[in-house]
């Protein structure tokens, strides 16, 4: 009985340590968590690539101290293709920077973004970094849909890209033919 | 000022030899290559319509600028090392008509270069209401543009006298010009960036076709602005020129 209760004891200790540095984790990041960042704009994008958008934001400071340094920025994640979107590729965002943030302030962000490629399964979430708080917030991430708007005819753009080049070598060999058949009768006569 | 005569001379010289003919096929070869990639390379094809004929209609102009760069900057000097420019200039026609019709010839090339285009452009912007507006803006900012290099590369033909040099000094004074059409969003927004814009004709034509191609509301104050810097471009195109034309004269090599 006595082996039993001490494997019993001897349990409770080992899983005790394994949780208390969780305990611990999830507390830090609680305290931690003095910013707070939501998006107040449209939380279900719709609009067709090539657009200029701007994602509003709202940055509050939960703390009792200065937050200095803030950047702001956007992020895109293609469920589709599981990847996260490169929206550096083509200067599609532009990150937001916020000096400092007083105790308790809230700010309102524009974040402007220009909507570059097509699919219905991106989603679209603000992030915010301090030195000072030396720690990510994110919001929660809102679906953005971008309709495809290319009406293009690829068979067209095939047949076409086909029929040019050659029907420009087509009259460059006629010529060159008439041209030798001119010189050959010349010779001729 | 126009002689028919010498522009017959150099249209015969660009377009009936073999060199203009397979230029022009290895012209519409390219147009083909890009405008099936963007219908076949998925990332391109994604892309909006409108930044597809910008595009593209961009590409058109730079490989217009390249070609009349090529014929520009050996159009004296050609003469010159063949020589056969002594016995031009003894002809009774005047400097400012050879000139002139070799400019002529070269902005008929580019035409040509441009009527290849067409369906090109037509076909990348079915069902877009652009394709007639994208056609006429690389009409009129392709033809301007290839003017001012027209002029400044034939200038250097006659300055420097040499195929070689003329053709290197035009294609690195291209590229100098042309680098503000490329630079990242980013900076084309800043202030810097905007008065970069103004300063390259190229990125004038450019930021012409970005506003027609996306329909900006704001389209005809921001394009005339980016006309004005293009035409003065062409002003200061035509001084050179002009000072080039000077500098023509019989050596008796």
């Amino acid at each position: 009985m006595n082996k039993r209760l001490l494997c019993v004891f001897t349990f409770i200790f080992m899983f005790s340590i394994l949780i208390v540095p969780n305990k611990a984790f999830a507390a830090s990041t609680l305290k931690d968590n003095q910013l707070n960042i939501d998006i107040i704009s449209n939380t279900d994008i719709k609009c067709y690539p090539g657009l200029d958008i701007v994602v509003e934001a709202e940055i509050k400071n939960n703390s009792d101290k200065t937050i200095k340094d803030i950047l702001l920025y956007t992020n895109m994640i293609d469920t589709k293709k599981n990847a996260v979107v490169d929206l550096g590729e083509f200067n599609s965002a532009k990150p937001i920077y916020i000096e400092s943030l007083k105790p308790n302030e809230s700010r309102i962000v524009k974040l402007p973004l220009n909507l570059v490629f097509t699919s219905s399964r991106y989603y679209l979430y603000v992030t915010g970094f301090s030195k000072d708080y030396n720690n990510v917030v994110s919001t929660k991430a809102v679906t953005i849909d971008i309709m495809g708007n290319s009406l293009v005819n690829k068979n067209k753009v095939i047949g076409l890209s086909v029929i040019e080049p050659i029907a420009i070598l087509a009259v460059i060999v006629v010529s060159l033919l008439k041209k030798k058949s001119k010189r050959r009768l010349e010779a001729q006569l | 000022m126009i002689n028919s005569a010498i522009i017959k001379k150099e249209i015969k010289e660009n377009f009936f030899v073999m060199k203009g003919s397979l230029w022009l096929f290895i012209v519409a070869l390219l147009f083909s290559v890009i405008a099936l990639c963007f219908v076949s390379i998925q990332d391109l094809s994604m892309l909006a319509q409108s930044d597809i004929i910008t595009t593209f209609s961009k590409l058109v102009i730079v490989i217009g600028c390249l070609i009349t760069i090529i014929l520009a900057a050996t159009s004296f000097s050609n003469e010159k090392e063949q020589n056969t420019l002594e016995s031009l200039l003894l002809t009774t026609v005047s400097k400012h008509e050879i000139a002139i019709g070799k400019l002529i010839s070269i902005i008929l090339m580019w035409l040509a270069v441009f009527i290849l285009s067409i369906p090109y452009i037509i076909a990348l912007g079915e069902g877009s209401s652009v394709s007639v507006s994208i056609i006429r803006s690389v009409f009129i900012t392709g033809t301007l543009i290839v003017v001012i290099v027209a002029l400044i590369a034939t200038t250097l033909s006659i300055i420097l006298l040499s195929s070689k040099n003329a053709i290197v000094t035009s294609i690195i004074l291209f590229i100098i010009v042309a680098v503000p059409g490329f630079l990242p969003k980013a900076v084309i927004k800043s202030s810097a960036g905007s008065l970069l814009g103004y300063l390259s004709p190229l990125s004038s034509a450019f930021n012409i076709l970005k506003s027609v191609a996306t329909q900006n509301v704001n389209t005809s104050i921001a394009t005339t602005g980016f006309y004005i810097a293009i035409l003065v471009w062409v002003l200061i195109g035509t001084f050179i020129m002009n000072y080039g034309i000077k500098k023509i004269e019989i050596r008796g090599e």
